[in-house]
């Protein structure tokens, strides 16, 4: 049975592999096949994962299953009570985990829609006075559609064009309900902490994907960074720099420089050329691999218990 | 479905309309805010849309020349971005729920984005 446990551990820590190639392959990638690429990296990753915690959780059942007392497991695999314990409280704790952050979602979208219906607007628009510069899409929520929300500081702040800017960048958070993206993400960290870097790296393409957005229907990448750099300056200066939510992708510059300069460089592209196009594809081949992997895993450990059931009976 | 696209462009519309007069900060008639918002609409369909918006209580309208200049109605009583600001700012999850133009800056970020800014507008002046 040891060489069972060796690939279950394995197993669990295929996702520290699988985070650091699926990372590598949305840097290569245009935002919004990077989006994808990292959410279902996210969600494989996960689902392997709780693979094989099902997978050792199930043993002690299954070998009751195929007829097997308890006593004789244990003393075939000594392990295997602690090791289904120990995965099954795993298991429990993560569901619990994933509903509280869950309700903990519900319950910021709730508080900011009550906050923002107290500002004036019609449209997919909300203005909410006050000289704060802030501007942010409230997504869906019980029967009420997505809006923009910005204050009245913010709507001064902007020049020219770049009211546009700021809208289209919302609208295509909205409509291309990137909170579901995060959400998936967010709660994919409860199943396994490895993937906590796929997070932040979403958090920042889903950024980049509305950039590329806005700038498409304001027909300017020039003026859509110069709009993400005046805002951000403007908004710097009211307090609240505590460096954010927005976990620092590079050790020089933040999240916001990383954006604006990218819009000021040449406009993203699938990669070209037969030398780039494999290594892509060798990339989303591991990722797949590696979920797939903790999967084929689970089952195999469950024909592995049966197929020993039929020895230990047969003895 | 082609009936809720076309609600959705007109909530869009409407709320261009809404954006362009908060951000002039300053009535408008139908006129300038039709120049401004550059779309290309009828002015009849910008005199309704505002004139609309005036009987909903969202803005409010002076007599300019032949018509009437509007502004957003802003009342001190309605101040509640700092508030909103200051509850949702503590939230961990905030920035994955609700979906933010700009995040907070670190210092050496200013000054990054201070430059790309001056190189952004170089060039497209």
């Amino acid at each position: 049975m040891t060489s069972v446990l060796v690939l279950v551990v394995l197993a669990l820590a295929f996702p520290w592999g699988g985070a650091a190639v699926a990372g590598r392959l949305a840097g290569i990638l245009p935002p919004r096949q990077a989006c994808w690429v990292l959410t279902g990296a996210t969600v494989l990753l996960a689902g392997g994962t709780i693979a094989a915690l099902i997978g050792l959780f199930h043993v002690p059942f299954l070998a009751s299953l195929e007829r097997i007392p308890l006593p004789r497991v244990v003393d075939v695999w000594p392990a295997a009570l602690p090791l289904a314990g120990a995965a099954g409280a795993v298991l429990l704790a993560q569901s619990l985990l994933v509903l509280r952050r869950w309700v903990q979602h519900r319950s910021l979208l709730r508080r900011a829609w009550l906050l923002a219906e107290q500002g004036t607007g019609d449209g997919d628009l909300l203005v909410v006075q006050g000289a704060e510069v802030d501007a942010f899409a409230l997504p869906a929520y019980r029967g009420r559609r997505g809006r923009v929300v910005v204050t009245s500081g913010m709507m001064r702040t902007l020049r020219g064009g770049e009211r546009e800017v700021l809208l289209a960048h919302e609208r295509a958070h909205l409509s291309g309900r990137h909170h579901v993206l995060s959400a998936v993400a967010d709660l994919a960290t409860v199943v396994h902490p490895a993937l906590r870097s796929l997070r932040a790296s979403l958090a920042f393409h889903l950024e980049r994907w509305a950039d590329e957005t806005a700038a498409a229907v304001v027909g300017s990448r020039r003026a859509t960074a110069a709009a993400l750099a005046r805002a951000a300056l403007a908004g710097s200066g009211h307090g609240g720099s505590r460096g954010g939510a927005y976990p620092l992708l590079s050790a020089t510059s933040g999240p916001l420089p990383q954006r604006v300069e990218a819009l000021l460089g040449p406009e993203p592209a699938t990669p070209r050329g037969s030398v780039r196009r494999a290594g892509a594809a060798a990339l989303a081949s591991t990722v797949a691999a590696l979920a797939f992997g903790s999967l084929a895993l689970a089952y195999g450990l469950h024909e592995y218990v049966e197929y020993a059931a039929i020895a230990v009976r047969g003895e | 479905m082609a009936k809720r696209d076309e609600r959705r462009q007109h909530g869009e519309l409407v709320a261009d309309v809404l954006a362009v007069l908060w951000q002039a900060g300053e009535p408008m008639t139908a006129q300038q805010v039709n120049a401004t918002l550059d779309k290309g609409l009828a002015r009849t369909t910008m005199a309704t849309i505002l004139s609309r918006l005036h009987e909903k209580g969202t803005l409010r309208r002076t007599p300019s020349g032949r018509g009437f200049a509007y502004e957003p109605v802003e009342d001190a009583a309605g101040l509640v971005a700092g508030r909103m600001r200051r509850e949702l700012e503590s939230d961990p999850r905030r920035d994955l729920v609700l979906k933010r133009f700009v995040s907070s800056l670190s210092e050496d970020d200013g000054e990054t984005l201070r430059r790309l800014l001056r190189e952004a507008e170089e060039d497209s002046e």
